[in-house]
């Protein structure tokens, strides 16, 4: 009987590990079926005469997209599908560490992906970038030259703007007047109707900039300083909030420093919502767009870069979400309007006097996170 | 009981109910709100109804959510109850052990599974996709069913299974005509509790999720930079109603079946 029983159970054991084992095979054999197709001639390919060194020219059946959540319209996946009989897989991520993550496990086959500046100097420095072919990408001189060759990556080599906006302040013209500055936070007249981001390295780059200490290579004295400055502004805030497009709207939050995709939002619903960046300078981001080295579809994943920045297909990106467009085609497809908005484009001289997130060094970043905690715990 | 006793409490159930429910009934009103922002109220409609069924992202991990949920509670029911009977019944060298192992799963926590899973996938150059979720949901759910299975068997009756074999019927026919209808109702709580975590379940679909699996949390989580759109709204609150169907479902079903 005992026999029996050691029988079963090693039965059900074995049973168990087949089900595991069985669930690999099962993506081992998606993914070969998936490499099968691949090499198939979809046709539809005009662009492809463009790149006649190039060794592979044929469009792939499928495309790996790992982007931002809320970030590209399906209509824009839908005309591409349509017009290059290419199929996008479309999987998004929250955070740049989250891309970061799964591409380094290695398990992830993305064909591109959408990293943030800073990160895609880091992405270079680690080897996990594919180099692009610009012969294929002949839409990249519609990017304003303001965009082109930024620091982390000299040259356009690695990575191509998709989307950029900024930090700086969302403000209510009925209670505040004039074009307000990180300083204001601090007035006292505002006092319970100010928000700060929460984050960190947001609040803490604002009140660096306030102060007039170097943001992106802050010492510990600077960061001690900014916490200091920081505590003395937290009688004045009604919430730290990254997201208080609703507390502007209902009108609680008077003066907020927000993203200007939040800002934009809040201005579509409440007229009176308007959005600068502070004369301190506010901070500047960019998303990129990258091919990472797992790609194994390269030549399709530069094509689909090619169309992403075609004007109307640019335009599309920038019309469905509240974030400022790079490309000089979309923006004289857009009304006078459009083009004015300011949470959308700051005028260029604010964008000048901005800063630019860089890449901080792991104790840095340690340290702010515990200053700000502390801020918010006193 | 004394008239101001009963007040109390009274109150006291209340005052419970609400916080577990107001949430809920918050989320489910804007999920008819006119603006885009979650909080502000500006009007009624049911365009988010309409825009939820053609918004193919959410569609698709709602999808692939089902698909997951449903098969991690097909192969965590078999195995969690098969693994209950062996562990009830008889007695092995290593049964503790055995035993204890199972308990592991329920306290470790989802990251650590999450990260191992990734790390072996990794090194076994396994693809992420939908087929790599299972293993993960699997692991953590098997301890589930078969606490409770097991809980149900503690308050069975031995005697009944051995007047079925007295009476002539082979170890099949004792399982199926006896053992199996007594801890059914275990076993569809097991299932249930399978299935709701395996739909729940973030960290470890959130790590183990390749293209085009991402399952519904996985999804959501995603859309917080730009503030969660009220096609979600809309989607909870379909979900929750199919729930409460649910639930009422299997309670009538269990109550019969008792």
């Amino acid at each position: 009987m005992k026999n029996l029983l050691k029988l079963m159970l090693a039965v059900v054991f074995f049973l168990a590990l087949v089900a595991c084992s069985s669930d690999d095979a099962g993506t081992t054999d998606d993914t070969s079926g998936s490499e099968d197709t691949s090499s198939e001639d979809t046709g539809g390919s005009e662009d492809a005469g463009s790149s006649e060194g190039d060794t592979e020219q044929e469009l792939a059946s499928e495309l790996n997209l790992f982007n931002w959540g809320e970030y590209m319209p399906q209509e824009v996946l839908d005309n591409f599908e349509e017009e290059y009989g290419v199929e996008v897989v479309y999987s998004t991520y929250s955070s740049n560490q989250e891309m970061l993550t799964k591409l380094g496990s290695g398990t992830v086959n993305y064909d591109i992906v959408v990293p943030t500046d800073y990160i895609v100097g880091r992405m270079i420095d680690d080897d996990m970038l594919l180099e692009l072919n610009m012969d294929n990408i002949p839409n990249f001189e519609n990017i304003q030259d303001v965009f082109h060759q930024r620091d982390f990556d000299p040259g356009n080599v690695f990575s191509i703007p998709y989307l950029y906006g900024s930090t700086g302040i969302a403000y209510n013209t009925s209670h505040i007047d004039g074009t307000p500055s990180y300083a204001d936070l601090w007035n006292a007249e505002y006092a319970g109707h100010v928000t700060v981001q929460d984050d960190p390295r947001e609040s803490l780059a604002m009140v660096l900039q306030k102060l007039d200490l170097p943001m992106n290579e802050p010492t510990e004295e600077d960061l001690e300083q900014a916490k200091a400055e920081l505590a003395k502004l937290h009688p004045n805030v009604l919430a730290y909030d990254s997201s208080p497009s609703a507390q502007l709207i209902s009108g609680e939050a008077w003066i907020s420093h927000t993203y200007s995709g939040e800002a934009g939002v809040a201005m579509q619903e409440n007229p009176d919502i308007s959005y600068t960046l502070p004369e301190e300078g506010g901070e500047l981001w960019m998303d990129n767009l990258v091919i990472p080295n797992t790609s194994e579809n390269k030549y399709t994943a530069e094509v689909f870069i090619n169309y992403l920045l075609e004007p109307e297909v640019s335009k599309q990106l920038s019309d469905a979400f509240p974030y400022s467009n790079p490309n000089q085609g979309a923006l004289d497809l857009m009304t006078e309007e459009e083009r004015s908005n300011p949470a959308s484009y700051p005028p260029a001289e604010q964008i000048a006097n901005a800063s630019w997130f860089e890449d901080l060094p792991p104790e840095t970043i340690q340290l702010m996170n515990r200053l700000y905690k502390e801020v918010k715990v006193e | 009981m004394r008239p101001k006793t009963k007040k109390i409490l009274f109150v006291f159930t209340t005052l419970v109910f609400m916080f577990f429910y107001i949430p809920i009934i918050i989320l489910m009103a804007f999920s008819f709100n006119d603006s885009k922002v979650g909080t502000v109220w500006t009007g009624f409609t049911f365009k988010w109804y309409g825009s939820l069924f053609s918004n193919e992202a959410i569609i698709n991990s709602v999808t692939n959510s089902l698909i997951i949920a449903v098969v991690t509670t097909l192969i965590a029911t078999v195995f969690g109850t098969l693994a209950a009977l062996a562990i009830h019944r008889y007695n092995f060298p290593g049964k503790q052990a055995i035993n204890f192992l199972f308990y592991i799963p329920v306290v470790i926590p989802d990251i650590i599974v999450a990260v191992a899973l990734l790390a072996l996938y990794g090194w076994l150059d396994v693809t992420l996709g939908i087929a790599t979720v299972f293993p993960g949901h699997v692991a953590i759910t098997i301890s589930y069913v078969m606490l409770v299975v097991i809980a149900r068997m503690a308050g069975l009756d031995a005697s009944l299974e051995e007047a079925a074999k007295d009476l002539g019927a082979n170890e099949w026919q004792t399982f199926w005509k006896i053992t199996f209808p007594l801890i059914f109702p275990g076993v569809l709580a097991g299932a249930l509790l399978a299935f709701t975590i395996s739909l729940d379940e973030f960290v470890i679909s959130y790590f183990t999720t390749g293209p085009g699996s991402d399952t519904l949390p996985v999804l959501v989580y995603s859309m917080v930079r730009l503030g969660v759109s009220p096609e979600i709204n809309a989607l909870s609150t379909i979900m929750v109603l199919l729930i409460v169907i649910m639930v009422f479902a299997t309670g009538r079903k269990m109550s019969v079946s008792k």
